[in-house]
């Protein structure tokens, strides 16, 4: 082929050649003899020179041939060299080819190469050969190889390659890519030249591809149906369906190992038709009946069991018979395992000795895996929906407002008193934020603040805030928060219990009135007795006393008349009536004086409340024997008839109960003015204040306390370091409006 | 020369009772009343008298503003404040204020006559109670005599207490109880501003109230 060209040219050359020689030759013959005859001197020397001319055209001749002989028969060696090179290279490829070559003549193997008797698993050169082609293709695949032959030798084209079962001599099959070429070999002219690749290997990726593919298919499906799953029952059985409808097997069933004393694996989720199988099966993952079987085993040990051809398996006896009728070969039990809690197992039946390819195994494993895991899920999801109802029903029958923050602190659980302490449904109040309406805002950023704190763990978690309705009408809730943590410890909620105190306020507040206008009344009261005592004191001086005081006069009119009489014993007699009488108006005018001076001191009206101080002073050291001393600022300026009054009152009170509970023997008063008005302190060296004596049944001290308060004062009872008590009141000058108008 | 005195006192009963106690000392005086300031002011303007008596308390302007106006418009007229009030309370102002006296009208049956003649005088009175804190007050220049204020009587009963008579005694010279005796000594006690018999006897002795 690769001479093509010269070829050609060699061909041209044996016609031109030729030609040209009797062209050549034939000129010279007819132009030496027309020479000769021209130059022969003779006609002998003719015949002599055209003897030697003719013997010249011989020698030339023989010499041309000569050439061209050796020419050809070089050519000639070196073409013979070459085939010889060329089928010796021929036979080193054939038989140096991986692919399986065989030649063969009428269905009869003629020659096969090294590759050819190790894919059949020929136990020598001469094993293949004579052999019918037929005993190296398997049975399904002999009318093919038949036709395909024939359609070759009828000058068909066969295409190129085909995939074939082939089968061994050892009888086992080989997937092959089979291509057919007519060869004409002189001893075989109608030869067919098969070559053969074994794609086994390929072929079983391929397949393994494909179950992996299909496995992966079904893990997918699966876990879609773990996501979606809604009970546990549903979750099986879909796994079950996807398992034979996605993933090619035959049957699938789930089994829970049941704590029983048997042990026994209940079935509780199939998928297939088992033709009543599933209903003879007793399995167990103890030791006794049914325990030897892949469920029993896989569940046992932890790990997945496969039976990749159960007529093979001993184990398998009891059911084999069951199986093979149902077509089916092998079998995987993979056990649904959660840490180390055994759920169950999921078994899967293939028809094929194939279906559990080791990636199968791995990714079947992993969907038992993810099956035990959704199982889990299940029943967690269950028993936190069981969890939720219970904390929903703990929520709503709870009586006190309750409420759940996230970290957004957006609301997320609410309860009816919550609803109704912001005047909303719970479902209204769900996602809302506390800005958003359920806080007046005048409160809002104390308190976030506050919460802020709370979420940082930072601050007591307790506050008072007011939740809004829509109407505009208020509730005060007082609410005590705490914290929930994720797993990662961070705050993820806040639940506040509240309490919704608004009454308690207003209880309070109403009290607080109550006790107002309560001490409002009592600072009324006090002030009316005061008037009334002051009205009945100047009644009796006034009026009483001077109706005596001229009596009295009367008496001593009348003494002084009888006195001057001369002395008898009748006169006498008289003058002793007259002066008794006398001295009872005296007695009288002096108990009504002091009644007067007791009920109102007219001092305190007529001069002044530090002359009436001084009085009482004295009075007091009268009555009492205790040394009383005054030291009163006398430029201090006279303050309000109630202020006055007050103060003496309080003074008065003060050394009442100097005489009845100290035991002193002296007292000192004093009154001075200061920055925030009049300052009057008793101080007694007695046996000191009872601290008992503080409490609310201290009806003197209160009523003190009372009348400093009702005009803007106070009065403090302090023990004195040394010894005695010190009541000191203050009362600033510009008094509070007293409740009722001043006199 | 009649006496003529102006007695204001809202209480018709004080006033009458004191006229009695002055016609005791001054037998021919003549009376004038008025039972409130107006009244007063128009007594006062109406006449010439010789002596007020003036009550503190009365209706209208109080005693202690008459007293005043009268101090400016007849400086010459001599007041006894006769007052319901305490003496500690009023006496030193109505003293300051120019009046002749303070008397208590528990003391006026007692000691007016005395305070009366002592005014017209152109003295002042005072009782022994206020010389007394007058004394403690001014420094002791403060002179009373207090006997003065005594009645027959009581001066009598005085006599007899300082020489050494008992109760029982003096009752039965005087055909008294001894009850009543004991009354006039208090009363003496309290005029003279003593409170012992020996300073009772003192007392006389140095006034010369006993031979």
């Amino acid at each position: 082929m690769a001479h093509g060209g010269p070829e050609r040219g060699w061909r041209r050359t044996e016609l031109w050649l030729p030609a040209a020689y009797a062209a050549a030759a034939g000129g010279w013959v007819a132009a030496s003899d027309a020479a000769l005859q021209v130059f022969a001197p003779s006609g002998e020397a003719l015949v002599r020179w055209s003897t030697w001319k003719g013997w010249a055209f011989v020698v030339a001749t023989a010499l041309l041939l000569h050439v061209l002989l050796r020419r050809a028969l070089a050519n000639r060696e070196e073409t013979m060299r070459r085939l010889e090179v060329s089928e010796a290279q021929a036979r080193r490829l054939v038989a140096l080819s991986p692919n399986a070559i065989i030649v063969q003549d009428e269905l009869r193997v003629v020659f096969a190469n090294e590759a050819a008797e190790r894919l059949f698993s020929a136990t020598g050169p001469q094993a293949l050969a004579g052999r019918s082609i037929f005993d190296l293709v398997h049975p399904d695949d002999h009318a093919g190889v038949r036709a395909r032959t024939e359609a070759l030798a009828a000058g068909q084209d066969v295409g190129a390659t085909l995939p074939r079962r082939m089968r061994r001599l050892d009888g086992t099959e080989v997937r092959a890519e089979v291509a057919l070429a007519r060869l004409s070999l002189p001893e075989h002219p109608r030869a067919v030249l098969v070559t053969i690749r074994d794609v086994t290997e390929a072929w079983r990726l391929q397949q393994e591809r494909e179950r992996v593919a299909a496995a992966l298919r079904v893990l997918g499906a699966c876990n879609e149906a773990l996501v979606r799953a809604g009970s546990e029952q549903a979750l099986m059985e879909e796994i079950c369906r996807i398992a034979v409808q996605h993933g090619g097997f035959r049957l699938a069933f789930v089994g829970l190992a049941e704590r029983d004393e048997a042990r026994s694996i209940r079935l509780v989720a199939h998928a297939g038709d088992d033709q009543g199988y599933f209903a003879t099966l007793r399995l167990s993952w103890g030791e006794g009946e049914g325990s030897q079987g892949p469920a029993g085993r896989s569940l046992r040990q932890g790990a997945p069991v496969v039976v990749h051809d159960a007529s093979g398996e001993a184990l398998f006896e009891p059911w084999h018979q069951a199986m093979s009728d149902r077509g089916l070969a092998s079998v995987g039990s993979f056990p649904l395992l959660l840490g180390t809690e055994r759920l169950g197992v999921l078994v899967l039946y293939g028809g094929g000795t194939g279906d559990f390819g080791p990636p199968v195994v791995a990714l079947l494993q992993q969907l038992a895996d993810d099956l035990a895991f959704g199982l889990a899920t299940v029943r967690t999801r269950a028993a936190l929906v069981e969890e939720r109802n219970t904390l929903q029903a703990i929520l709503d029958n709870a009586s006190v407002p309750i409420g759940v923050l996230d970290r957004a602190g957006r609301l997320v659980r609410v309860n009816g008193p919550f609803a109704e302490t912001s005047g909303s449904t719970v479902a209204e109040l769900m996602g809302r934020r506390l800005a958003d309406g359920i806080v007046p805002e005048s409160e809002l950023a104390p308190l976030l603040a506050a919460l802020e704190r709370v979420w940082e763990g930072q601050s007591p978690a307790v506050h008072v805030n007011h939740h809004v309705a829509r109407d505009g009408s208020r509730r005060l809730v007082e609410w005590t928060n705490t914290l929930v943590r994720g797993a990662n410890g961070e705050a993820v909620f806040m639940v506040g219990l509240g309490h919704d105190v608004t009454e308690r306020e207003r209880n309070e507040a109403r009290l607080r009135e109550s006790r107002e206008q309560l001490r409002a009344l009592a600072a009324r009261l006090q002030e009316v007795r005061e008037e009334e005592k002051a009205r009945i004191a100047r009644d009796l001086h006034d009026e009483l006393g001077q109706l005596l005081t001229g009596l009295k006069m009367d008496l001593r009119w009348l003494e002084n008349r009888i006195g001057e009489l001369p002395p008898s014993g009748t006169v006498g007699a008289l003058l002793d009536r007259v002066v008794a009488a006398s001295e009872l108006s005296d007695q009288t005018v002096a108990s009504v004086q002091r009644i007067a001076a007791e009920l109102r001191p007219g001092a305190l009206d007529r001069l002044g409340l530090a002359p009436a101080l001084r009085q009482e002073a004295r009075r007091f050291q009268q009555r009492t024997g205790i040394a009383c001393e005054t030291e009163l600022e006398d430029g201090a300026p006279e303050p309000p008839a109630e202020v006055a009054t007050a103060l003496y009152r309080i003074c008065q009170e003060a050394m009442t109960n100097v005489s009845r509970h100290a035991g002193a023997a002296r007292v000192v008063v004093r009154l001075r003015a200061g920055p925030d008005g009049l300052e009057l302190r008793v101080e007694d060296d007695g046996r000191g204040l009872d601290e008992a004596a503080l409490g609310p049944e201290a009806l003197g001290l209160l009523g003190m306390t009372e009348r400093a308060t009702a005009l803007g004062g106070t009065v403090r009872f302090e023990r004195r370091a040394a010894r005695g008590t010190v009541v000191v009141a203050r009362i600033p000058l510009a008094a509070a409006a007293p409740p009722g108008e001043g006199r | 020369m009649t006496t003529r005195i102006l007695i204001v006192d809202d209480h018709e009963v004080v006033r009458r009772g004191t006229r009695q106690v002055l016609i005791e000392g001054f037998p021919g005086a003549t009376f004038g009343e008025a039972g409130s300031a107006p009244e007063a002011t128009s007594a006062l303007g109406a006449q010439a008298w010789d002596l007020l008596i003036l009550d503190i308390n009365i209706p209208g302007r109080s005693g202690l503003e008459v007293l005043e106006e009268v101090q400016r418009l007849w400086p010459k007229l001599p007041v006894l404040v006769l007052s319901a009030y305490p003496e500690e309370e009023f006496a030193v102002r109505c003293l300051r204020l120019g009046a002749a006296g303070y008397l208590t009208k528990n003391s006026a049956s007692d000691e007016l006559v005395a305070a009366a003649r002592k005014a017209l005088d152109g003295g002042k009175y005072v009782t022994a109670a206020l010389a007394e804190r007058l004394a403690a007050v001014l420094g002791g220049d403060v002179r009373a005599e207090p006997h003065e204020a005594l009645s027959g009587r009581e001066l009598q009963v005085l006599r007899l207490v300082a020489t050494g008579h008992t109760l029982k005694e003096i009752a039965a010279e005087l055909h008294l109880s001894e009850k009543t005796i004991a009354t006039y000594r208090a009363r003496i006690s309290e005029k003279l501003g003593v409170s012992t018999n020996v300073e009772l006897t003192r007392y006389a002795l140095q006034h010369r109230l006993v031979d």
